[in-house]
């Protein structure tokens, strides 16, 4: 089988293994992703800081590639050490603490989750949900961009975050609700 | 491809790879590190369940906790009395317990609320079964003979005599018509051992103890004697000798 067919578990996996060709592969794959993450997640952010921290955290996963768990996906692995990358960024950029005491965290919300609206209107979302991700503070920027972006579901965004499943769902709820007051239109889609 | 442009993000980390400037962490270190938060959050946890059977072994034997049915003075009272310092570091023992426990994908799935109360159950789950155990009786037999270091003094208070906040212990010697003597005896050989007159007033409604039985007066030292408000006959949990 072709390694560039694999899986990213299986990269993984062979790169714990100690074949440095899957960390390319993985790396191809992962940092147009990571990049783009980054560019929204740090809205403002110098290009040059950007590839900086990505190549950061792809560093600091090859040095911890033995603590990943093959049996569980990738991707929130990597976006989870990108998360606290990015994060170390805005905090050194603000003094303002990203993250302070979160209620939402302290007891058991009912999950819904959305099922991702048509690839149409998912377009749409997207082009609008960018118009307003300037409005929106860095932690509901960072969980509009994980979804809608990244397209990572809750539980992987809960991994990302380190948070329960529902705190996801209350973060994003309230995110969006943020959104439809900055966006004139955006009543007329299912955000 | 990005690989082979020398400005890549690719590159850059390939060649740092390549040239073993970086090198991955071997599997142990992270096995090592798993199981050394392992075992930090069980001996926090024995910690924490230690402080709180030591609390509840305090209470129960010091009587203290009978002083909540003595009225609003009774709970003012236990609330002076009560262990706070104990129960303050039992609580950020929990508190960090916490902290740790959120560093496994179980412990941040569930809320915070979730988890300080299931920490907080099993901490007194597993202090109620060390407070059944002979352990808080053999180590204040130590704390008696001074052979229990740091923790000798928190043992030696448990069987205090509080005469100044209303609170005395101590066995029956003598019984009289409206009176009786108690012997308080702590084995420290401290201010508050010694003989101390019970007064019962006529028309109170307290039966009087027996001679041997192990009392808890509660009442405002008066000049030389106790005005007692209630007592109560404790079972003999300590031998006092």
């Amino acid at each position: 089988m072709d390694p560039s067919d694999s899986t990213d578990e299986a990269l993984a996996q062979r790169l714990q293994a100690g074949d440095e060709e899957s960390l390319s592969l993985l790396m191809q794959r992962f940092e147009p992703k990571l990049m783009r993450y980054g560019r929204r997640f740090l809205e403002g952010q110098r290009e040059d800081v950007l590839r900086q921290a990505v190549q950061d955290i792809f560093i600091s996963a090859y040095q911890n590639i033995e603590s990943f768990d093959p049996r569980q996906r990738f991707s929130p692995w990597i976006y989870r050490i990108a998360h606290n990358a990015f994060v170390d960024i805005l905090r050194r950029r603000t003094k303002q603490p990203l993250y302070g005491i979160d209620f939402d965290q302290l007891i058991s919300h009912p999950i819904h989750e959305d099922s991702f609206a048509a690839e149409k209107e998912q377009e749409e979302i997207r082009v609008l949900v960018e118009k307003g991700l300037g409005e929106l503070a860095p932690a509901q920027r960072e969980i509009i961009v994980l979804y809608y972006f990244e397209e990572l579901s809750y539980k992987e965004i809960a991994d990302v975050l380190h948070v329960p499943v529902s705190t996801v769902g209350v973060r994003l709820a309230r995110a969006r609700t943020t959104l439809k007051r900055t966006l004139p239109n955006s009543s007329e889609l299912p955000l | 491809m990005n690989e082979n442009n020398p400005d890549s993000i690719q590159q850059a980390v390939l060649d740092k790879v390549r040239a073993g400037t970086v090198r991955r962490r071997p599997r142990w270190q992270f096995i090592l590190r798993v199981a050394g938060t392992i075992v930090v959050i069980s001996l926090l946890l024995v910690i924490a369940a230690f402080l709180i059977s030591f609390i509840l072994y305090s209470l129960n034997e010091s009587g203290e906790q009978f002083l909540l049915g003595f009225g609003l003075r009774g709970i003012q009272v236990f609330l002076t009395l009560f262990p706070w310092l104990f129960g303050l570091v039992a609580l950020g023992l929990i508190v960090l317990l916490e902290w740790l426990i959120r560093g496994f994908r179980f412990g941040y799935r569930i809320p915070l609320l979730n988890i300080f109360l299931g920490v907080v159950g099993v901490s007194i789950v597993l202090g109620i079964v060390i407070s059944v155990t002979p352990l808080h009786t053999t180590l204040q037999g130590f704390a008696a003979k001074d052979q229990l270091p740091i923790l000798g003094q928190p043992y030696k208070h448990v069987l205090d005599h509080h005469e100044d906040e209303g609170l005395s212990r101590g066995k029956v010697i003598t019984v009289g018509a409206n009176e009786f003597i108690i012997q308080h005896d702590d084995h420290d050989r401290d201010t508050d051992d010694g003989t101390f007159s019970i007064h019962v007033a006529p028309d109170a409604s307290i039966v009087l103890p027996h001679v041997g039985d192990e009392v808890l007066v509660f009442g405002e030292p008066e000049q030389g004697y106790i005005d007692a408000s209630n007592v109560l006959v404790l079972s003999p949990l300590l031998p006092v000798k």
